[in-house]
Order: structure tokens, then C-alpha cells, then sequence
């Protein structure tokens, strides 16, 4: 957020991408209280940064669990005959 | 005694299959294994690298998993309580790994200037959707690669919450930290992660 950062500095409801930064996991885990969900949202809207930010932020958490998701997906491993001999043998 | 317990009943008779397990049916008990092994070797993969590693917590964990059958009170599924049960294994196994030569998290956090203003931030193409980044090899190759560069502990962190579904009280309690303590590794995590796969948005 590079613009009229003075006059935006004295303003309680305007804060800096670094501030901003701190309240992301809050806001993603949907505990930021009302006031600060409004200041959130309104830095939100007037930071293309951040807007870019967050946007790859959340893309790339999906990103992540997807990739995963497909991992599982293509894992098929059979338990060892050993581990299955240990069973096997197992007793009250 | 010769029980005859198809794979599907598993689905459909969980309490009747519990109750095999808890008298300590051997069949029953084969079965368990057999049905999770492959389900639990992808999750634990996820935490450990080695192969060897990850048989041997499995071994560990479906004993563990039998012998403590008796405490499992059917408030969540038989899965998920295997599940917790290997995760904790892994996240022990990690604790008492001798830490490899790690990169810091600090390496991949986003960068401010004096006045709180972000810098250094590269324009990205969010645009394609998550489906498509996945079926690219080159990409997919590029995200297991920022995966394996994340710090063992944060990338623990990252998988409890985001992969594996654990809210961030249950994840503060498998690793005993306070939830401050891991929301703030958590999003460290997820910004490293974001720096990380920057290179699959720039094309």
C-alpha cells in the first residue's frame, strides 16, 4: 500500500501491509473480531498488493492439499508380510 | 472361530468389526491392517521422507492401535482414530530425529519496508485453477520441491491444519504448543509456502 501513507498513518482505521499481515491467519480462521474485520476488509480494498497477496496465499494452500490429496490417491502400498506375520501371531 | 468379514462390512458394521478387534479376533485384526495400511502409509508419508521411516511407524502404530483398542470410544470413526494415533507417531519420530541442515523460515517470508508497505512482490497468475497446476508434471514436480524445502517443524504445522483437517487447538495440543503459538508458525508456514510455489504462477 504505497500511497499517502502519512496521511493514511493517523487514520485508526487505515493500517499498513505489515499490520495487515498479522491479522491473516485470524481472518482465514474467522476469528478476527468485527471492528478489525472491518479494517481488514477496508485495507483489502484499497491494497492491490495485498489483494495479490492473499489471493496467492490462499491458491497456494490449495495448491498444497491437492497435491497431497492426489498423492494419496495414487498410493498403494501392501502392508509387509512381516508386519502381517506379527498380527498373525498375535495373541490375547 | 472363523469370521467371515468382507472389506465393504468394514464400511457398514464398524461397531460389529470394533467389537471383533476388542476381542482380539485375529482375523479381524488382519483385516484392519490390510484395509488402512495403504490409507496410513500416504498420511504418514506426508510427515516422513524415508520409506523405511514411515514402515516402521506404521508397524508401531497399528500395534499401538490394537493394544489400545479397549480405550477407543467410538467418538469418532475407526480411521480417524488410527489416523490421530500414526500422526502422533510421526510427529514423535520428528521430535527425535536429529534436525537436518534446514532452511530458516525467515528466507521465505514477505519483506516490508520502513513503512509497513510491501516489497519485493512479484505478479502472479493466480488464474488457473488448481486442477490444472496439479496435472502439469513440470509443476507438480516444482510443488514437491517447495514442500520438501519447508522446515520439518513448520511444515508439520502446515499438514495438521490445512492437509490433514486438525483445528488449530487440536493441532496445538498433538504438538503441546499454546494456539498463539501455532497460528503464528502456521502462517509463517503458509507464507513460505506461497513464496515457494511463486515460480508455478509466473508462467
Amino acid at each position: 500500500m504505497k500511497k499517502s501513507k502519512t496521511k493514511l498513518k493517523d487514520n485508526p482505521f487505515m493500517i499498513s501491509c505489515k499490520e495487515f499481515d498479522q491479522f491473516i491467519i485470524d481472518y482465514l480462521e474467522r476469528q478476527l473480531p468485527f471492528i478489525k474485520r472491518l479494517i481488514f476488509n477496508l485495507h483489502l480494498l484499497l491494497c492491490s498488493d495485498c489483494r495479490a497477496y492473499i489471493k496467492a496465499y490462499q491458491k497456494s494452500i490449495e495448491v498444497g492439499k491437492k497435491y497431497y490429496e492426489e498423492m494419496g490417491k495414487e498410493t498403494r502400498e501392501d502392508p509387509p508380510e512381516e508386519l502381517l506375520e506379527i498380527i498373525r501371531k498375535l495373541k490375547d | 472361530m472363523f469370521v467371515n468379514i468382507q472389506p465393504m462390512s468394514l464400511e457398514i458394521d464398524e461397531e460389529k468389526f470394533i467389537q471383533l478387534l476388542k476381542d482380539k479376533n485375529n482375523e479381524a485384526q488382519t483385516l484392519f491392517v490390510k484395509t488402512y495400511y495403504s490409507n496410513m502409509f500416504a498420511i504418514a508419508h506426508r510427515y516422513l521422507e524415508n520409506k523405511e521411516d514411515v514402515e516402521d511407524i506404521l508397524q508401531e502404530s497399528f500395534m499401538n492401535a490394537l493394544k489400545k483398542i479397549d480405550q477407543f470410544e467410538g467418538r469418532s470413526s475407526l480411521k480417524t482414530w488410527l489416523t490421530t494415533i500414526v500422526i502422533n507417531n510421526c510427529l514423535m519420530n520428528l521430535r527425535n530425529k536429529k534436525n537436518k541442515k534446514e532452511h530458516s523460515i525467515e528466507e521465505f517470508l514477505p519483506t516490508f519496508d520502513e513503512n509497513g508497505a510491501r516489497v519485493g512482490e512479484p505478479k502472479l497468475n493466480t488464474a488457473k485453477s488448481v486442477d490444472e497446476i496439479i496435472h502439469d508434471r513440470e509443476k507438480r514436480e516444482k510443488i514437491k520441491e517447495a514442500l520438501d524445502m519447508l522446515p520439518t517443524h513448520y511444515k508439520a504445522i502446515l499438514l495438521l491444519r490445512d492437509i490433514d483437517g486438525y483445528s488449530v487447538r487440536e493441532t496445538a495440543a498433538l504438538l503441546e504448543l499454546s494456539e498463539a503459538n501455532v497460528k503464528s508458525k502456521l502462517h509463517r508456514a503458509r507464507a513460505a509456502l506461497k513464496k515457494l510455489l511463486e515460480s508455478i504462477f509466473k508462467e
